[in-house]
């Protein structure tokens, strides 16, 4: 003998309930199968439903007049038949359940709100904004997007950002970083392999004392009331010491057996710019006087650093002077970038100990580093122009003469 | 038309009348989803079924037509498993002429012109019988395919049952015309008026389509008028929109009620026979229960296949999803 | 292979399927003794004759429902709307019919019909003719729905059309009938449906479109080149199914897209390719993904139509837009 729960059945396609209007099998009645049980009314209609299985009604599920909704147990039927045969099609649609009494209330003032303005943009916004291959990023990196300045508009976090903030950051974030090289690494690159592959190098290391550097900036200060850089008076060192040693500013063709030298100093300024090293060229330098070359060198600089260095001022150098005074350089080992065969590179000046008529003096120094291709510059003519610059440098009024 | 023949016909009008009852009742369970009798409107479907060869012709439904079904060879427990609305009820089985009920009034029209004017490019001797209600009469497809069988002369007889409601809407308010039927000189084609209660008439009216279609002459339109005993569906309150007198006279005129009058008339037909139908009827309708019910219950099969022929990727990748997220309940 | 525009490439397709199985037929309205009034189906009557291509009864409901009827009988229709936009007499036979039906019988009926219908602007119709309605078709599952943009993708999506064993919406382009000029594959020549085609590499921006679009999205990819930006330009030619692999993988390859429909903005089939890219490739994502389209208002007379319609300078503006977000 098993109990039957007949659930209350949605017999108007989107019923919600219905209310007893009369029991017509009374509790503890038998009742055959498909005989009227009770009579009920929905929305739409009075309506008989009969009994799904033959036994005895034990219990009903609501008294006369009280209302049951869809799916409450109608009425309890002590039966042979299964308990629950297939159960019955409850009909759970939204349509119905949207009836019933705690069913969802539409917010009233909501639906009727004006016309909805878009919100600030910037204020009050929670998360940072950026594209989804910079989130990607920035997931991998393990950055959290909120520690990141943003450049972007409305203070959008680009990519550039990003690089920008691992690289100031810490670097043991345990991920290596791989970046694609900018078109300017790419060229230097090549260059400096061709540079290194072809030419035999030979270097001059020596130290000049810079005393009579210094002295002659004071002096053109006092003279004009400007400053002028170190390296304009380098420059003018280097253009006049070239004009006695015109193997410096030559070229060499192997191939065609010749070499060429060059009726004019176009001078290489090397200029470290973001991602590598630029070089600017000031033609005819040896026409320029200190002046005039101070000029040309802040104007190149300034326009290779915001990267609008024209080809015809970045190419046809004849001798190039690169400083690493900057970055506090002393000696190094500069590569010559044929078809040039010199490249000068000068070191910060500092206090040395130097000897002056066999006692350790200080004096204010500078370091050269003039590197020469060996296919066509000896040793000897290295020194030899190496010396004269330093001459020149010791003592600066000797470029005039 | 033979003793015989009528015979069975009054079998298979008094099953339908016993299912009708039978199937409100399990919906009223829950058991059973929204049924629509066809009680008062036999004589028009047994008398049209019994016109056609189901080996050879077609039969497209509306879906008032259950014992028309049945006969064609459609199994009663399948369409019981319609009823519960399970999506493996509603297909036909392989080898029964027959089209699925049709929910949308009157589409089934043109589809079963473009059946029978296929058979015809065929060669097919088969004729389609297409069914449709007084209500479906009024939608723009049943214009269409009458004019498009006028124009192919499909071998289509289209039997309009005239119940005279369409929900609540009397025929009246459906046409200002005298009869549907008149409509058939509109598109080229033989409108013939029959008493959709009179299982002779029926009969006999739609034999004589079919045989002309089956001869090359083209299609006809058959309009049955009977009389919708019942309400249009398990949803429905007629005492709302139908006079009570009025319903006591019309039932009154029992198709089921005229055929066995007539039979026990001639002495084919007495008590004995009628408890025996019933016997035949209870365990019909109980075999054709219990096999719906026990049926297997649908996985999430039944809601995706059979869409296309080869499911797109998106849809199987949906389905995928629908399984990982536990859409299958 | 045979140079040819569209129209000529849907013609020759019909005869030759026609000729391939006896069970293929055309109807629809002047397809027969007229050739179609765009002329897609001339000769096919003299050639097949008036059992196999029939000039109905204005009546598209009746197209439609018939040529659903003439399948399950066994034959293979191709029924002809006029043009696209009057599908909408017949809108309750392709969408609540044809597509369900091999769903609603569980698969005892499956009718395989080709319904054709161009569609499209440019050519200065009336009212109601060059409504681009696919987005309304692509919500009926159990239809596909294809469109070619070239001659050759013409054949091969019919010819797979009328032998699919679904019932297809084949769109054809008006503007291209006749102004595209392409190669086509002599003999059977089948392109599958739900893969994508790329009209033209590029490496910045991947526009993508359908029908008539792809030719204005090439002509705009062409102009771009010159301002330096490089423009990959998709054809979907299978709305459904549609090819997700194919769009996603060719948006990840440049991050950035701009879709091109000439139907309206709001709920065009753009937002559903929208949706999937930004479904599958959102982190490969550098800018918003832009629709280029016609606005929110009804089809307008011709004598507006170029105000109305998505054009070259539109394309690029947004293209531009597209490739300059910063991220």
């Amino acid at each position: 003998m098993n109990e039957y729960r007949f659930h209350l059945p949605d017999v108007g396609e989107g019923l919600a309930d219905a209310a007893i209007v009369r029991w017509i099998v009374p509790e503890g009645g038998a009742v055959k199968r498909m005989d009227p049980l009770v009579e009920i009314e929905t929305a739409k209609s009075v309506t008989e439903i009969p009994s799904p299985v033959a036994g005895t009604v034990l219990r009903h599920g609501a008294l006369e007049g009280e209302t049951l909704e869809v799916g409450d147990v109608l009425a309890t039927i002590a039966t042979e038949a299964p308990a629950d045969p297939a159960g019955p099609v409850v009909d759970e649609s939204p349509a119905a359940s949207a009836e019933r009494p705690d069913a969802l209330v539409v917010d009233a003032e909501s639906s009727s709100a004006p016309l909805a303005r878009r919100p600030d943009p910037v204020a009050g916004r929670r998360r940072r904004s950026a594209a989804p291959t910079v989130r990607r990023r920035a997931v991998e990196l393990g950055i959290d997007l909120g520690d990141v300045a943003g450049t972007g508009p409305l203070g959008r976090v680009l990519m550039g950002d990003l690089d920008a903030h691992v690289t100031t950051s810490a670097s043991n974030t345990g991920i290596d970083r791989v970046e694609k090289l900018s078109r300017l690494r790419a060229a230097v690159s090549s260059v400096m392999t061709t540079a290194w592959r072809t030419v035999p190098h030979i270097t001059d290391l020596r130290e000049v004392d810079a005393s009579g550097l210094i002295a002659a900036r004071a002096a053109f200060l006092e003279e004009t009331g400007t400053k002028v850089g170190h390296a304009a008076i380098m420059a003018a060192a280097v253009c006049r010491a070239l004009r006695s040693h015109p193997v410096m500013n030559a070229s060499i063709d192997v191939e065609a057996g010749t070499v060429t030298y060059h009726g004019s100093v176009h001078l290489g300024i090397a200029i470290s710019v973001d991602d590598g090293l630029v070089v600017a060229v000031v033609r005819n330098a040896q026409d320029l006087g200190i002046r005039e070359l101070d000029a040309e060198i802040e104007r190149l600089a300034a326009l290779a650093r915001a990267g609008r260095l024209p080809a015809n001022e970045s190419s046809g150098a004849t001798f190039t002077v690169s400083s690493s005074g900057r970055f506090g350089g002393w000696y190094g080992t500069p590569i010559v970038v044929p078809p040039q065969v010199g490249i000068a590179g000068f070191g910060s000046v500092r206090d040395a100990v130097v000897a002056v008529n066999g006692a350790p003096v200080v004096r204010p120094s500078i370091a050269m580093s003039i590197s020469a291709d060996h296919r066509l510059v000896d040793g000897a003519a290295l020194t030899a122009f190496s010396v004269e610059v330093g001459r020149l440098l010791e003592n600066p009024i000797r470029i005039l003469i | 038309m033979t003793d015989e023949l009528r015979l069975e016909a009054l079998r298979l009008m008094r099953l339908s009348r016993a299912v009708d009852a039978y199937a409100v009742a399990l919906q009223r369970q829950g058991v059973f989803g929204t049924f629509g009798e066809a009680r008062g409107q036999e004589a028009t479907l047994a008398g049209a079924a019994l016109a056609l060869d189901p080996a050879v012709d077609w039969m497209v439904p509306q879906y008032r037509e259950l014992p028309a079904l049945v006969h064609h060879g459609v199994p009663l427990p399948l369409l019981f498993l319609m009823y519960r609305y399970l999506p493996a009820g509603f297909t036909v089985p392989e080898g029964v002429n027959a089209l699925c009920n049709q929910v949308s009034l009157a589409a089934q029209l043109p589809q079963a012109v473009g059946l029978a004017w296929g058979l015809k490019l065929q060669r097919n001797p088969g004729v389609v019988l297409a069914f449709v209600g007084d209500g479906g009469s009024s939608e723009g497809d049943f214009f269409e395919a009458c004019n498009l069988a006028g124009t192919v002369s499909a071998p289509v007889v289209i039997v309009v049952q005239n119940n005279g409601w369409a929900i609540s809407t009397p025929v009246r308010r459906q046409t200002a015309a005298e009869s549907i039927a008149a409509r058939g000189a509109g598109f080229g084609i033989p409108g013939i008026l029959v008493d959709g209660n009179d299982f002779d008439a029926v009969h006999h009216a739609v034999a004589e389509a079919v045989g002309r279609a089956r001869e090359g002459g083209g299609a006809t339109l058959i309009e049955c008028r009977t009389y919708r005993h019942g309400a249009h569906n398990t949803n429905d309150d007629p005492s709302k929109y139908r006079d009570a007198a009025d319903h006591e006279a019309r039932t009154a005129d029992d198709p089921i009620a005229r055929l066995e009058a007539q039979l026990r008339e001639s002495g084919l037909w007495d008590d004995v026979m009628a408890s025996e139908d019933d016997a035949r009827i209870a365990s019909e309708i109980e075999a054709a229960f219990q096999w719906a019910m026990e049926q297997p219950e649908p996985g999430l099969d039944a809601v995706f296949d059979h869409v296309y022929a080869d499911p797109p990727v998106r849809l199987a990748r949906q389905r995928a999803e629908f399984e990982r997220d536990g859409g299958a309940r | 292979m045979t140079t040819m525009t569209i129209l000529d490439a849907i013609r020759t397709t019909l005869a030759e399927e026609m000729a391939r199985d006896p069970r293929v037929m055309v109807l629809g309205e002047d397809v027969g003794r007229l050739g179609g009034v765009f002329r897609a189906t001339d000769g096919l009557l003299q050639r097949f004759g008036d059992d196999r291509v029939i000039d109905t009864p204005l009546a598209e409901g009746a197209i439609i429902g018939s040529a659903l009827g003439l399948a399950i009988s066994g034959m293979r229709p191709v029924a002809e709307l006029q043009f696209l936009g009057f599908g909408a007499q017949a809108f309750h036979q392709l969408t609540q019919q044809l597509a369900r039906y091999r769903f609603r019988s569980q698969g005892r009926f499956a009718p395989a019909v080709t319904v054709r219908a161009p569609f499209g602007g440019g050519v200065r119709t009336p009212e109601l003719h060059s409504d681009a309605l696919e987005a309304l078709y692509v919500q009926s599952p159990g239809l596909k729905v294809v469109a070619p943009a070239t001659p050759a993708d013409a054949k091969g999506l019919l010819a797979q059309a009328i032998r699919d064993e679904d019932p297809v919406l084949y769109l054809e382009p008006l503007k291209g009938y006749r102004l595209v000029k392409g190669e086509v594959p002599d003999g059977e020549h089948l392109v599958e449906f739900g893969r994508v085609r790329v009209a033209r590499p590029g490496d910045d921006v991947t526009l993508v479109a359908w029908s008539a679009a792809v030719q204005l999205a090439e002509l705009a990819a062409a102009e771009l080149a010159d301002e330096g930006i490089s423009v990959r330009v998709v054809d979907l030619r299978s709305l459904v199914p549609l090819d997700i692999d194919g769009l996603v993988e060719n948006v990840i390859a440049t991050g950035r897209c701009v879709v091109v429909h000439e139907a309206p903005l709001s709920a065009g089939f753009g937002a559903e390719v929208v949706a999937t890219v930004q479904d599958e490739a959102f982190y490969d994502l550098e800018a918003p993904i832009a629709r280029v389209t016609s606005p929110d208002v009804p089809y307008p007379v011709p004598g507006v139509e170029h105000l109305y319609l998505p054009n070259v300078e539109r394309v690029k503006a947004a293209v531009r837009r597209t490739v300059g977000a910063p991220s």
